[in-house]
């Protein structure tokens, strides 16, 4: 791409014709960005041929315009791939965004490969420094920090950590305005699927129904071995509803028996981005932080000083949890 | 003692139809790719002070969800008599990985190693693969983990598929049925299990699940167990092979009009890499690691970021 636009493209996903949280969430940042850098600020997204995408969903996100793409009811990553490139090469952005959630971080490397540009996963906060934007991502489940930048190549290009936690106003499908010169209702080009190589079809979608309330909850408590049986796990549970908390749990603990297997957080399990995420006996594997690398704030109790999780908390507490429960008890009532 | 008179003719007509058999079979022959990463082994890894990459040249080990994607390629080996090819990228250690790979019954082992390939970020990582299997392709099926435990980018995978224009399937939770090359398997994602058919080639990510790795097999110990080296020169030397196999990028690169033709320098490692490390490091400690805390003082401490948190 030799000639670049100042536009910053968004890619948005719908679901049962509504904007999910997660990309209103991007169109935000996207926002955010746009004001600094005085982006234009563009989306594009693919619905199932029947689902006509609510207006009132895309108003208020502050898009110029967006590009929705007819697919069919069962779009492949390759086909949302597909219609992102063509996004892309229409706009021709300085910056291309996309959620990383399991679906961005399949379809944004096709679609980079195919730019021959760069891509930074799982970014957690982005800037604007002298117009190259400066892209933090955390590697080794947070071990290490890097700053990453696309210098030439264009468009720079991100995979963005969002809460999938809503912003709030377009659930209601109220819109609010937040300045005057905010666009509200974006011009729409509805363009057909690009075709895509392969022959992929999905033949079969079978929802798993799990609440998503470990990614949205705002305080997660997540069970480690060191819970030390049932017992423990029963308390986590109970301290859990006092504080308001969801509960998640680490590969082992699951292989026990502690929690079900639809509560593991990790690498093959739920990723999560609370505000604060309490790990109680849990020793912090690459595995489990993984999965637990979005949390704002980790405050971590573990009996043995040596367990990784205490270097990545931001408070380690080192201490056993028999003698913390009482302490619990004492300000909660009974964890029993 | 003469044999019975009707055993001979009988043995060669047996002995005929097992090796049309084996004919036919090694005309169906599936070529599967496994591509493996060696990672440090956990966290605490270095990177190097002034380019901020990951020093790999320390302690390391197969990168673990890999281990799933190479089972995978063994057992389609294990059924259908599947040649298995190995690659890795990495300094002279991640060999080690390639042995041990080759012991659990994978049959040709490539390793890209050349410090001109180091600093490469996941497209530069990706475009080197995808030279590697375009010279010893075609491969029918290319199998990688989903992600790694040091970068941690999963990006690697989709972006071969795509340099290739083949299609990517990841997540792959369980292998349902490989029939005339036609692959139906089952995605696992966070909130739908989905079951995708489609016509090989084609790449895919394997989630472990499902997919214990085996244990080496004392045959397997006792074979040979080369790794064959590809240097920068050997990646970009050879015209890509004519024919039916996958098609990887020219190492030209694309076709620019007037322009100055880029050179291999401008697709791999370093100096091909769009992405560049502004700087990388630790993130700054816990702020107040309550080395023995009073259990109350510990109490108080979530209870109160518990209630912040809500807020």
């Amino acid at each position: 791409m030799n000639k670049v636009n100042k536009a910053i493209l968004v890619w948005l996903e719908v679901n049962r014709g509504k904007l999910t949280a997660i990309s209103r969430s991007l169109a935000r940042v996207g926002n955010d960005l746009a004001r600094q850098g005085n982006h234009k600020l563009i989306g594009a997204l693919m619905v199932g041929s029947k689902t006509i995408p609510a207006l009132n969903a895309l108003g208020g996100l502050n898009l110029s315009k967006v590009y929705i793409f007819k697919g069919r009811p069962k779009t492949t990553a390759a086909e949302r791939a597909a219609a992102l490139l063509r996004a892309a090469k229409l706009t021709r952005p300085e910056i291309l965004l996309v959620a990383a959630d399991e679906r961005g971080r399949e379809m944004a490397p096709m679609v980079a490969a195919k730019l021959g540009t760069g891509l930074t996963a799982d970014c957690t906060s982005l800037r604007l420094e002298k117009g190259l934007l400066v892209q933090t991502r955390p590697a080794f489940g947070g071990d290490l920090i890097a700053e990453i930048v696309t210098p030439t190549a264009r468009p720079q290009m991100a995979t963005v950590r969002v809460s999938g936690r809503a912003p709030g106003e377009a659930e209601t499908g109220v819109v609010a305005i937040h300045s005057p010169d905010e666009i509200l209702f974006p011009t729409m080009e509805i363009a057909p699927a690009p075709a895509v190589m392969g022959d992929a079809r999905i033949l079969k979608r079978t929802p798993i129904c799990v609440d998503d309330d470990l990614e949205k909850a705002s305080v997660v408590i997540a069970c480690g071995l060191g819970l030390g049986g049932p017992e423990g796990v029963a308390k986590a549970r109970i301290l859990a509803e006092k504080l308001g908390a969801s509960l998640g749990a680490t590969r082992a603990a699951v292989d026990r028996g502690y929690l079900p297997a639809d509560r593991q957080i990790g690498l093959s399990g739920r990723e999560i981005s609370p505000n604060l995420l309490i790990t109680l006996g849990v020793s912090g594997s690459v595995q489990f932080m993984a999965g637990a690398a979005g949390a704002k704030d980790i405050i971590a109790v573990n009996n043995d000083p040596l367990a990784p999780i205490l270097a990545l908390a931001r408070v380690g507490l080192i201490l056993d949890l028999e003698r913390l429960w009482p302490e619990l008890e004492e300000r909660l009532g009974t964890l029993t | 003692m003469a044999p019975p008179p009707d055993t001979a003719p009988k043995a060669k007509a047996i002995s005929r139809e097992k090796n049309r058999e084996a004919r036919l079979a090694r005309e169906r022959q599936l070529s599967l790719a496994v591509c493996l990463k060696r990672v440090p082994p956990s966290v605490g890894a270095l990177s190097d002070p002034l380019k901020g990459y990951v020093l790999r040249t320390g302690p390391g080990r197969l990168n673990p969800p890999d281990a799933a994607a190479l089972e995978l390629a063994l057992r389609l080996k294990d059924e259908f008599g599947a040649r298995v090819d190995l690659f890795s990228m990495g300094p002279s250690q991640a060999e080690e990985v390639l042995r041990e790979a080759l012991s659990l019954g994978a049959d040709r082992a490539f390793h890209l190693c050349d410090p001109l390939l180091a600093g490469s970020d996941s497209l530069a990582t990706a475009r080197a693969l995808v030279r590697a299997l375009d010279l010893e392709g075609p491969h029918d099926l290319i199998l990688c983990g989903p992600v790694t435990t040091d970068g941690g980018t999963g990006q690697v995978g989709p972006a071969m598929a795509a340099l290739m224009d083949f299609p990517f399937l990841g997540r792959v939770w369980e292998l349902l049925s490989l029939e005339d090359r036609l692959l139906r398997v089952r995605q696992l994602y966070r909130d739908e299990l989905l079951e995708t058919k489609l016509t090989l080639p084609c790449v895919i990510s394997v989630l472990g699940e499902k997919f214990v790795p085996r244990l080496p097999s004392v045959r397997a110990r006792l074979r040979p167990r080369l790794v064959n080296r590809l240097t920068l020169e050997d990646l970009t030397r050879e015209a890509p092979k004519k024919g039916p196999g996958p098609k990887g990028p020219s190492p030209k690169g694309p076709n620019l009009k007037g322009a100055k033709l880029p050179g291999p320098a401008d697709y791999f490692g370093e100096s091909g890499s769009p992405t560049k490390i502004l700087k990388s490091h630790k993130p700054k400690g816990p702020d107040k690691v309550l080395a023995r805390p009073t259990p109350a003082a510990a109490a108080q401490v979530i209870i109160d970021a518990a209630k912040k948190a809500k807020t």
